[in-house]
């Protein structure tokens, strides 16, 4: 298992306060990885070909609502393509459509988060959910 | 000779009647021989000679010489052959003078011979102007029978002067009348078809003046009684000497009449009517004025039609216009009864009728003169299963509806427009039975001199006879108001049709928005939630961060920004919810009302614990039609409600089923009537904003929402104090 410090998170996500929340808890919860944002999916996927990456993320954290390609184009993109197939994908968004969990679940994420108004709540739910994938579980 | 009664009055064959009137003398000479081979008896009356000392002889041998010539070219002329022809006035036999009038027929010459008035001061000249103008000056066919009974008075003399008019079905019915004051009317009088046989309407159409100048004359027989040109007896079909039926003569000598004329009216080769004059003494009616009626009769002949026709497209335009109106309506109105049945023009005024029913499903709107409205729905019933045309008439109902026979009176007639089968939705015109409008001023008490074979030959005995015969019968419909009926019919499915289409387009339109206002609903709750999430989260931070550089009152501050910004997100969920509850197709499926009460009941789980309270579920719940995701939310609102508003200490709630109703009740604080209703409506709460623990006051709504989706609804029972009940009913 890699050490802590060696893991990289991947957040896509377009909200600056919401990226900023993010961060927060993380601190919150005493995790100190290094995470790279994304702001649009284009660009992510476009990152995850090149060769030049040093390595795969350990995690990527995927909002919905991005903008152009939306979170679920994303998961597709990222399904589809044999090298990207095995990145762990975890969704955090606004939207509690079944609709929407249904799909994400179908192409295979690892969890489907929502963003929570109360920060003391959400910091619960990104400490376990750092504690899985980051402690827990072996990684690809 | 045979014996004529009521039961073989239509047979008598009164063309062969064997015997002439008196009033003048009838000769049948042999057209080629000029040999006198018939004569009436009453030739010894009037020539001196019995009938045998003329047989044989050329009826030359009685003739002036000056006028043999003539008369021998008159009577070889083509134009005599079943046309009685004026030959002139001259002595016959060294007697008279005499009106000379001849014709052939059946092979025979006959000779007809009147005595010629002395003086006659009528100025015949002049006559034919006059009734031109007095009958083309009348307006309207009423003005102009009244226009012709005043002047065959004036021309004739008669005591009493009637036209008489013909129905489809052979009824007579006096339409005008000009008589003697001292005479009871006959206006008005209606005779049943019977009273003028069949042969007697073929002669009248081919006399067209029928004169009987005594009722009581001794009839002249011809002798011999064979015709010798023929087979049997002469055919006197054009005699204008011609004696009278027994039925005819009885019938007028009840009535005390003792001289009679008929003048024929005749369209297409039909008698249409007569103008029959009478006379309570004998009276004579000389040639010339004999011709001018004759003018009279062919002058009304031609015109009576164009009257009418007038009087048709009277009351053809006048409806047309009414339809038109009422028709517009129809497209501004809601539904028929509005359009037809309200205000101040109504379908009634459409056309003649005393009543009309407009059905439109299971509403009935009478008015006028109808049956009830209970009769109406089952001759709408009836008519359902029997009317297989679209427009249906009928002058006799219980005919073919035997329950009808109950409101004959009123509704003897019926024309039925048939708009819709399925939904029943009918326009039902009344014509009341005939004989209550008649209203004939013969009077009743009058004692008639009878016979005692038959008290049916009077005019009361006809019009008695004639009202049992139209019995339970309405007027005949016209033509023009089965084409209006028509039209009214095409006109309302058209508007109906348009509406449909109307309402499907609303419809469509309404979806459309509802869907927008959804979709609307949801995207901005979506999209309000994150800002707000942003300032939640930032407001902690701030009091995080920088908590020990602000004081007591910024501190409060942050807190309360926090507290609305909660507050705010609470709401949006809530609206979420709801908009989803609305947007969302269910589709047709079960749910199991005990299991969504049990899921329910778990989801509140703490707010049951921390409130001391209980659900209670009374027997078994049904299964229902619904979406158990949906039904659970309305629980779950309820549960929540019932158990925050309660001020007991101990909310107990019950839940019970009847059928697909359900019955959800607490101990609460109850709701009162005059908000029962307001309740349901977005973001209303009775109570202030953090009382009872606060709340969005979106529960109900969504629960109201949900129960409509699943084909539902709900409703309250409340005492204010004791307790809420809310009723849902599902869809079973």
């Amino acid at each position: 298992m890699r050490p802590l410090r060696e893991h990289s998170i991947v957040v896509v996500e377009d909200s600056e306060e919401d990226f900023t929340a993010f961060k927060r808890a993380l601190r919150r919860n005493g995790v100190d990885v290094s995470v790279v944002r994304f702001t649009d999916g284009e660009a992510f996927l476009h990152a995850l070909r090149d060769d030049h990456h040093p390595r795969s993320p350990s995690l990527v954290i995927l909002d919905l609502n991005l903008p152009a390609l939306n979170g679920v184009e994303v998961l597709k993109e990222l399904r589809d393509d044999e090298r990207l197939r095995s990145i762990p994908v975890v969704v955090l968004t606004t939207s509690a459509d079944p609709l929407d969990v249904q799909r994400c679940y179908h192409l295979g994420i690892g969890g489907y988060f929502l963003k929570e108004g109360d920060f003391a709540e959400f910091c619960g739910k990104i400490g376990s959910l750092t504690d899985y994938w980051l402690n827990a579980v072996h990684l690809p | 000779m045979l014996e004529v009664d009521l039961t073989n009055c239509d047979r008598e064959p009164i063309h062969v009647i064997g015997h002439a009137q008196p009033h003048g003398a009838l000769l049948v000479v042999d057209p080629k021989t000029l040999a006198v081979v018939q004569a009436s008896a009453s030739v010894f009356d009037h020539f001196g000679l019995v009938a045998d000392a003329i047989l044989g002889r050329s009826v030359l041998d009685f003739i002036p010489e000056r006028a043999a010539e003539a008369f021998e070219n008159a009577v070889a002329d083509e134009d005599i052959e079943g046309n009685p022809t004026h030959l002139g006035v001259l002595a016959l036999n060294a007697r008279g003078p005499f009106h000379l009038v001849a014709h052939t027929f059946d092979g025979a010459l006959i000779l007809e011979a009147e005595p010629a008035e002395p003086r006659d001061e009528t100025d015949y000249r002049t006559l034919p102007r006059r009734m031109l103008r007095a009958l083309g000056d009348a307006k309207g066919s009423q003005a102009y029978y009244d226009a012709v009974v005043h002047e065959a008075r004036v021309l004739t003399g008669f005591d009493r002067v009637m036209l008489y008019r013909f129905a489809k079905d052979g009824s007579g019915l006096v339409v005008a009348e000009s008589a003697e004051p001292h005479l009871d009317p006959f206006l008005g009088l209606n005779y049943p078809a019977s009273d003028i046989p069949q042969q007697a309407r073929r002669l009248f159409a081919l006399n067209t003046v029928r004169l009987y100048p005594d009722v009581d004359y001794r009839p002249s027989p011809m002798i011999p009684a064979a015709n010798p040109l023929g087979d049997g007896p002469l055919d006197m079909t054009h005699c204008v000497l011609r004696g009278v039926s027994q039925m005819h003569t009885k019938y007028l000598q009840n009535m005390g009449v003792k001289a009679s004329m008929a003048l024929a009216i005749v369209q297409n080769d039909e008698l249409w009517g007569l103008i029959a004059c009478h006379h309570y003494s004998v009276r004579h009616v000389s040639y010339p004025t004999r011709a001018a009626c004759e003018f009279l009769s062919r002058l009304v002949s031609l015109q009576v039609a164009d009257k009418e026709a007038q009087d048709g497209s009277e009351y053809r335009e006048g409806m047309r216009d009414r339809l038109e109106r009422l028709t517009s309506r129809l497209y501004t109105t809601p539904d028929i009864e509005t359009a037809f049945a309200r205000g101040e023009e109504t379908v009634l005024g459409l056309m003649n009728v005393g009543g009309v029913a407009v059905v439109d499903r299971d509403r009935v709107a009478l008015l006028g003169n109808t049956p009830t409205v209970s009769q109406v729905r089952a001759l709408v019933s009836w008519l359902a299963l029997n009317q297989k045309e679209p427009v249906w008439s009928t002058s006799e109902l219980r005919g073919g509806f035997a329950a009808a026979e109950e409101y004959a009176a009123c509704a003897a007639g019926l024309m039925s427009v048939q708009v819709s089968q399925n939904s029943g939705t009918y326009l039902l015109w009344f014509l009341p039975e005939q004989v209550q409008t008649i209203n004939w001023a013969g009077n009743p008490e009058k004692p008639v001199e009878l016979s005692e074979t038959s008290d049916r030959l009077s005019p009361r005995g006809s019009f008695e006879l004639w009202q049992t015969i139209v019995a339970g019968q309405s007027r005949p419909w016209l033509d023009d108001e089965i084409a209006v009926a028509t039209s009214l019919r095409t006109s309302l499915v058209e508007a109906l049709v348009h509406r449909a289409d109307e309402i499907m387009r609303l419809n469509v339109e309404l979806q459309r928005r509802n869907a927008d206002l959804d979709t609307f609903a949801q995207v901005a709750a979506h999209d309000l939630k994150e800002p707000l999430r942003g300032i939640r989260n930032y407001s902690q931070f701030l009091e995080e961060d920088y908590a020990d550089k602000l004081d007591d009152e910024g501190r409060s501050q942050l807190q309360t920004i926090t507290r609305l910004s909660s507050r705010l997100e609470t709401l949006l969920d809530s609206l979420l919810r709801f908009a989803r509850v609305s947007r969302e197709d269910f589709g047709d499926v079960r749910c199991d009302l005990s299991q969504a009460v049990s899921e329910a009941q778990a989801l509140v789980a703490s707010a049951l614990t921390r409130s001391s309270g209980e659900i209670v579920v009374h027997g078994t719940l049904p299964v229902v039609t619904g979406d158990l995701d949906l039904v659970i939310e309305i629980f779950v609102n309820l549960f929540t409600n019932a158990l925050k508003y309660n001020e007991s200490g101990a909310p107990r709630i019950d839940v019970s089923a009847e059928g697909a109703i359900v019955r959800v009740s607490d101990n609460g604080i109850g709701i009162p009537e005059r908000h029962q209703e307001a309740v349901f409506a977005l973001f209303k709460r009775l109570h202030g904003r953090d009382a009872y623990g606060g709340g969005t006051g979106m529960g109900l709504t969504i629960v109201k929402k949900a129960m409509e989706r699943l084909g539902g609804g709900v409703t309250i029972e409340s005492i204010p104090g004791e307790g809420t009940t809310f009723v849902l009913e599902f869809a079973p």
